[in-house]
C-alpha cells in the first residue's frame, strides 16, 4: 500500500518553495491546517484561515477515488460554514486557495487499491463507503515542477527517433543527477538528444557524443540541434565520437557536474563501436581516406557499461553524479549492477514495464579522485558477479522474443487468435490465386488474338 | 562546436594538443538560458578557477578564430582580449578576460570547418557544428 500524499516538515517556507520548484513529480505543496482520521476529526481540529481583505476559493482534492459534485459540495460546506475567510470569493487566482483532501491508498502500480467501480463501470459495494486514510484541510502553498513535463512533451518536437526518451523520465533523471542552472552535463550516448534537452530545460550546459552520424544529423528534420533551436534552448555541444575511445579524444578530467545517459543495450538500437573483427583488413587507399566510412563492430553490454563507468569516474567532478538506465528481466538483481571504486551507488529505482521486463534508474556519486594508472585494474572490477550479469542484459532481446513466441504458441494451442489468422491467411492465398488465374487467362486471351 | 569543447579535445591519434581550427562558417548566438540567473559568467569563472581550462587551448583557439571572427562577426563580437598567460584573480585585467572568455567559450559557434592534428596533419571535419572525431579502422590500434 502506498500513500499518494506525503506529509513532511520543512525548516522554512523558502526551502519548501525551492523544493517545489526543483521537483518533477510533485503536483502541489499544501500547507496543512488540520488533519484527521475522519472528516469530523478534521473539522474539529481546524482553525480559521485567511486575513481580512483576501480573495479565496475552496477546492476538493482526492487521489485514487472519485466523489460526485454534490457530495464534494456537502464536504466543502462542513468546513466553510465553520471558517468562512474574511474576504471575497474569487475563482481565478485568489490569494487563498483552500483545499479539502480525502486520501485513499494506491497499489504498487499507482492504481487505486480500492476502486469504487470495476472496469465495466459497475459499483463495488464494499469500496463505495470505505473511509479515507486521512482527511486534510489545507491551503495551496506552491505548484510543483510538473508543468515542464507538458510544456516540453515529445509530441511538440520536430526531431525524434526510436530511442528518444520520454520527457518526464529524462527530467527525473536529470533531477536525480542534480542538474541545475549552469551545471556542466555530459551524455556519451546522446542519440537524438532527448536527455540533454531536459538537462537544458533545467539550465544545464550540455555536451554529448555519439558514434552514429545518422542519428546526429537526422534525415532532413534538422538533426540533434533542431529541437533545441525550436524551443529556444541553448544549443548543446555535440561531438561525433566513440565512447569506447573516449579517453583518446578528450584530454580528460573535465569536471562534469553530471553524466546522464541511456546506454545502448541493443534492444532498440544495436550498439556499435569503432574497429573491425575481420582478420585481414583491406588497406584504405589514400585518395579515399577522406570519405571512407569507418567500420564498426558489435559493442557488448559488458564493455558498454565498463566504459561508461570508467568515463564517469574520470570525467565527473568529485560529488558529481552518474545517472543511467538499465533494463532487465526478473533474473537481474541489484547486486548484478556494475561497480567502480570511484563511484558509490546512491539510488536505484525499479520501474516495471511488464510482467517480466523492467528497468532501473541508477544514480551513482563520484566519491574518490580518479587515478589514471589504475584504469585497467578498476575496469576489471566492473562486474562484481562476473560476466553473467552483463550477459543477462545482453540476452534480453533474445529472451523477450522467446517469451513472446512461447505466449503465441500457447495461445494457438488454446485456439484463440489462431483461427482468425488462418482464415485471413487463407483468404489472402485465395485472392492471390484468383489474381494469378485472371492474369493467366488474360495472357491467354492476348495470345490468342489474331 | 564552441571553444568550450575545443578546449577538451585532443588528437585521438597522437594526443597532440590543441587541435588547429580552420573555420569557414561561424555563428554568434547570445547565450541566454531558460533560467538565466546571470550565471554563465560564473560557469566560466568556475572552469578557470578549478583549473579545468587549458590555457594553451584558449590561446590557440583564439589565434585560429581571430581573423574570421573579426571579419564575419563584425559588430556582434568586439573587444576580445586573451592574454598569453592565464590571468590570476587579482590581476587588473581579470574581469575583462572573463568577459572575453564568456563570449569566446560559450557564444561563438564553429559551424563548418576542420580540426587538424598539427603533428601529422590528420584532418577532422566539422559539419553542422559537429566535429567528427571517429577513427578509421586502421587507425585504432
Amino acid at each position: 500500500m502506498l500513500r499518494p500524499f506525503l506529509l513532511c516538515h520543512f525548516p522554512s517556507e523558502e526551502i519548501a518553495r525551492s523544493v517545489a520548484r526543483s521537483t518533477v513529480l510533485i503536483k502541489h505543496i499544501y500547507k496543512v491546517n488540520s488533519v484527521g482520521g475522519t472528516e469530523e476529526d478534521c473539522v474539529k481540529n481546524s482553525k480559521p484561515f485567511g486575513q481580512s481583505g483576501c480573495t479565496w476559493k475552496v477546492i476538493f482534492d482526492t487521489f485514487a477515488s472519485k466523489f460526485p459534485k454534490s457530495s464534494q459540495s456537502t464536504i466543502m460546506h462542513k468546513f466553510i460554514d465553520l471558517h468562512k475567510p474574511p474576504g471575497q470569493v474569487l475563482m481565478k487566482d485568489p490569494t487563498l486557495t483552500m483545499a479539502i483532501i480525502h486520501e485513499y491508498p494506491v497499489g504498487i502500480s499507482g492504481a487505486p487499491l480500492y476502486p469504487k467501480h470495476n472496469h465495466k463501470g459497475k459499483p463495488i459495494p464494499e469500496n463505495i463507503n470505505r473511509p479515507p486514510l486521512s482527511v486534510y484541510f489545507c491551503s495551496l502553498f506552491a505548484q510543483g515542477g510538473r508543468d515542464r513535463v507538458e510544456k516540453y512533451t515529445l509530441k511538440k518536437r520536430t526531431y525524434l527517433g526510436p530511442t528518444s526518451m520520454d520527457n518526464e523520465l529524462s527530467l527525473i533523471m536529470c533531477n536525480a543527477g542534480l542538474v541545475k542552472s549552469n551545471s556542466y552535463v555530459f551524455d556519451p550516448f546522446v542519440g537524438t538528444g532527448s536527455i540533454l534537452f531536459s538537462a537544458s530545460v533545467l539550465g544545464g550546459i550540455c555536451v554529448g557524443t555519439d558514434i552514429d552520424t545518422r542519428v546526429l544529423k537526422g534525415k532532413g528534420e534538422g538533426g540533434v540541434m533542431r529541437n533545441f533551436e525550436d524551443s529556444g534552448l541553448p544549443l548543446p555541444e555535440i561531438v561525433r565520437a566513440d565512447n569506447s575511445l573516449h579517453s583518446r579524444v578528450f584530454k580528460g578530467e573535465e569536471g562534469f557536474d553530471a553524466i546522464v545517459t541511456d546506454p545502448p543495450y541493443g534492444i532498440r538500437a544495436g550498439a556499435r563501436k569503432s574497429g573491425t573483427t575481420k582478420e585481414r583488413q583491406k588497406p584504405i587507399p589514400d585518395e579515399h581516406r577522406h570519405d571512407h566510412i569507418p567500420q564498426t563492430q558489435i559493442y557488448p553490454v559488458g564493455d558498454v557499461m565498463a566504459d561508461l563507468l570508467t568515463v564517469s569516474a574520470r570525467q565527473l567532478k568529485v560529488e558529481g553524479r552518474l545517472v543511467y538506465l538499465i533494463p532487465s528481466l526478473k533474473d537481474f538483481e541489484e547486486t548484478d549492477l556494475p561497480t567502480h571504486p570511484c563511484l558509490e551507488l546512491e539510488w536505484v529505482c525499479y520501474q516495471p514495464l511488464g510482467l517480466l521486463l523492467g528497468r532501473r534508474m541508477v544514480v551513482m556519486k563520484k566519491v574518490r579522485e580518479w587515478k589514471g594508472e589504475k584504469e585497467e585494474e578498476w575496469k576489471n572490477q566492473c562486474w562484481p558477479n562476473g560476466k553473467e550479469s552483463a550477459d543477462k542484459v545482453e540476452k534480453l532481446r533474445e529472451q523477450m522474443a522467446l517469451a513472446a513466441a512461447k505466449e503465441r504458441e500457447e495461445g494457438e494451442k488454446q485456439g484463440w487468435g489462431a483461427k482468425k489468422q488462418k482464415t485471413k491467411k487463407q483468404r489472402k492465398k485465395e485472392m492471390r490465386n484468383e489474381v494469378e488465374i485472371k492474369k493467366f487467362e488474360d495472357e491467354d486471351n492476348d495470345g490468342n488474338k489474331p | 562546436m564552441r571553444l568550450l569543447t575545443h578546449n577538451t579535445l585532443q588528437s585521438p591519434l597522437t594526443s597532440s594538443y590543441p587541435l588547429r581550427i580552420t573555420a569557414t562558417e561561424i555563428k554568434y548566438i547570445k547565450s541566454s538560458g531558460l533560467m538565466p540567473e546571470e550565471g554563465e559568467k560564473d560557469f566560466v569563472k568556475n572552469l578557470m578557477e578549478k583549473k579545468k581550462l587549458e590555457w594553451s587551448g584558449v590561446v590557440g583557439g583564439w589565434r585560429d578564430l581571430k581573423e574570421i571572427v573579426e571579419r564575419d562577426l563584425k559588430g556582434e563580437v568586439e573587444g576580445i582580449e586573451i592574454p598569453e598567460t592565464q590571468p590570476r584573480p587579482n590581476d587588473p585585467s581579470y574581469t575583462k578576460t572573463l568577459k572575453s572568455l564568456h563570449i569566446l567559450l560559450l557564444e561563438i559557434h564553429v559551424i563548418t570547418g576542420t580540426l587538424v592534428d598539427s603533428s601529422n596533419e590528420r584532418v577532422f571535419k566539422i559539419e553542422g557544428g559537429i566535429p567528427n572525431m571517429i577513427l578509421l579502422e586502421d587507425e585504432i590500434e
